[in-house]
C-alpha cells in the first residue's frame, strides 16, 4: 500500500497548510504599510520586467501599425469629422469656462474649491501585467518617489481602469476594476453616476465585475431615476476615493435588482483592459 | 554542479519575467489564459533533478509572484506551486522508471492540479463566484492546453540542460 505521508511529513504538511491559510487570511484584509523586503524584491524585479515589457510592446506595436495602414484612410475621414465637432465644442467650452470662473470669483470660492476639479494626469508606462486569471493587476513605473499614493485613480484615454493599491519607491501596483467583487474583502466600491442626465442625477455603486458577461455591475440605482441603454456612466466623486467625472463606460442593459427594490445596470467598460502601453494616474490637488 | 544550479535558476528567472511581460504581447489579447511557465520549469527540475531543490524553487518564485502581482492576498501561488511540486515530485519518486512520456503526463497532471487548486483557493476566499463548469470551459481547459504545449516545447531542451537523471539516489519515502 502507498504510504503518502510519513508521520513527520504529515505533521509538517499540516503545519504548512495552517501557516499558508493564515498568511492568506491576514494579508487579505487591508494592509497598512509595505514592508521593506517587499519593496526591495518588488523594485528590483520590476526593473528587469521593464526591460522586457517595453521592447515586446514596441515590436508588437510595429506589427500592429502595419495592420493599421489598410484602415488609415477611413480613420482619417472619421477623425476629421470629429475634429470639426470638437472645434465647435471648444469655443462653447471656453466661454462657459470663463463664465464659470467669473461666477466663482463673485461667490468668493476658496483657492482649494476652485482647483478641486483641476486634476493632473501623470503618464506612466506599464511594466508588467499579472498572468493570473483571478487577480488582475498591472504595474506602472511611477512610485512614491514620484508622489504616487495609494487609492489614486488610474485611467487610460478611454476610461477608468483601476486604482493604485500598493506603492513601492519606484513602482506602483494598480488593481484593475475587473478585480472588483462584492464579497472580496479588499474591494473598494466605485460610486458612479449617469453623466448625461439633465435635471435628475442617477446614482449607483459599481460593486463587481462579471467575467461571464464581461460587464461591470452598477447596483443600488433608485428605480425612479432615469437610466437607459447607452447612457454614459462616470464616477460621481462621492465615494471619497475616486475623483469626479472619470468615464467608466456605457449602460448595456438595466434590470430589477435582487430584492426588487433597486435597479441593477450592466455596464460595458470603455477602457480596454488588455495590452496596455501607458496609463494615466489622476492626481487630485490637495 | 554549482554552475548548473545557477544556470537553472537563471532560466527560471527569465521565464518568470517573461510570464508577465512577453506573454502579453505574443498571444491574442482575447484569450483568458494563465501562464505557468515558471511552474512548468520547476516541475521539470522536480522530475529530472531533485525534488527538494524544486520545492525550494517553487517557494521562492511563488512568493516572488505573490509579492509582484499583489492584488488580493499573499501566499496563494507559493502554496499552490509548492504543493503541486511536492506531489508530482513524490509521485515521480515512487517508481523509478523514467521515460519521456510518463514525465510529460506527470507535468500535465501538475498543471491540471495547479489550475484547479487556484480556482478553488480563490473561491474559498470569495474572490470570485464563478461556477466550476463555466470555469472549466473558459479558464481551466485553455490554460491546461496552453501550458501543456509550452511544456512539450520546452521539455527536451531543458532536460538536456538538466543532465542525467539523479532522482533515485535518495528514496526516503520508505
Amino acid at each position: 500500500m502507498f504510504k503518502i505521508f510519513g508521520d513527520k511529513r504529515l505533521f509538517l504538511l499540516l503545519l504548512c497548510l495552517i501557516i499558508f491559510i493564515s498568511i492568506m487570511g491576514i494579508t487579505y484584509i487591508k494592509r497598512e504599510e509595505v514592508t521593506w523586503p517587499e519593496k526591495i524584491s518588488d523594485d528590483t524585479t520590476s526593473w528587469f520586467q521593464q526591460l522586457m515589457y517595453k521592447p515586446a510592446s514596441m515590436i508588437a506595436g510595429f506589427f500592429g501599425n502595419i495592420n493599421d495602414v489598410s484602415t488609415v484612410y477611413e480613420e482619417n475621414q472619421a477623425l476629421k469629422q470629429t475634429l470639426s465637432f470638437y472645434a465647435l465644442d471648444r469655443a462653447r467650452l471656453n466661454s462657459l469656462e470663463k463664465e464659470n470662473e467669473r461666477l466663482k470669483e463673485m461667490l468668493q470660492f476658496t483657492q482649494l474649491q476652485k482647483e478641486q476639479n483641476n486634476y493632473t494626469y501623470r503618464i506612466a508606462q506599464v511594466v508588467a501585467v499579472s498572468p493570473d486569471l483571478y487577480n488582475k493587476t498591472i504595474k506602472i513605473n511611477l512610485g512614491s518617489e514620484n508622489g504616487i499614493k495609494e487609492n489614486m485613480a488610474v485611467a487610460t484615454e478611454d476610461g477608468l481602469i483601476g486604482r493604485v493599491n500598493r506603492v513601492t519607491p519606484f513602482y506602483a501596483h494598480v488593481e484593475m476594476v475587473t478585480n472588483l467583487s462584492e464579497t472580496a474583502l479588499d474591494s473598494i466600491l466605485i460610486h458612479a453616476a449617469v453623466s448625461s442626465s439633465e435635471e435628475f442625477e442617477t446614482y449607483g455603486t459599481i460593486t463587481s465585475f462579471d467575467p461571464i458577461e464581461e460587464r461591470l455591475l452598477m447596483t443600488k440605482i433608485d428605480p425612479n431615476d432615469p437610466i437607459a441603454e447607452g447612457d454614459l456612466i462616470v464616477t460621481s466623486g462621492l465615494g471619497g476615493v475616486f475623483p469626479k467625472d472619470i468615464i467608466i463606460g456605457t449602460v448595456d442593459k438595466v434590470e430589477v435588482g435582487e430584492f426588487g427594490l433597486t435597479n441593477v445596470a450592466y455596464i460595458k467598460a470603455s477602457a480596454d483592459f488588455k495590452q496596455l502601453h501607458e496609463v494615466f494616474v489622476i492626481e487630485v490637488p490637495e | 554542479m554549482q554552475l548548473k544550479i545557477l544556470k537553472i535558476v537563471a532560466i527560471i528567472w527569465v521565464a518568470f519575467l517573461a510570464e508577465g511581460t512577453l506573454t502579453v504581447w505574443i498571444l491574442p489579447s482575447q484569450w483568458d489564459i494563465a501562464h505557468h511557465w515558471t511552474y512548468v520549469l520547476i516541475l521539470m527540475v522536480a522530475l529530472y533533478q531533485h525534488r527538494y531543490f524544486a520545492i525550494a524553487l517553487a517557494c521562492f518564485f511563488g512568493f516572488l509572484h505573490d509579492v509582484l502581482y499583489y492584488g488580493h492576498m499573499l501566499g496563494t501561488y507559493t502554496f499552490a506551486m509548492a504543493i503541486g511540486t511536492y506531489f508530482i515530485g513524490w509521485f515521480a519518486n515512487k517508481k523509478n522508471v523514467t521515460f519521456y512520456f510518463r514525465n510529460y503526463l506527470l507535468m500535465v497532471a501538475g498543471i491540471i492540479f495547479i489550475t484547479i487548486f487556484l480556482f478553488f483557493l480563490y473561491k474559498l476566499f470569495q474572490v470570485h463566484h464563478l461556477p466550476f463548469y463555466w470555469a472549466v470551459g473558459h479558464y481551466i481547459l485553455p490554460t491546461v492546453i496552453y501550458n501543456a504545449l509550452f511544456a512539450a516545447v520546452i521539455m527536451v531542451p531543458f532536460r538536456n540542460l538538466l543532465g542525467p537523471f539523479q532522482q533515485p539516489q535518495e528514496n526516503t519515502d520508505k
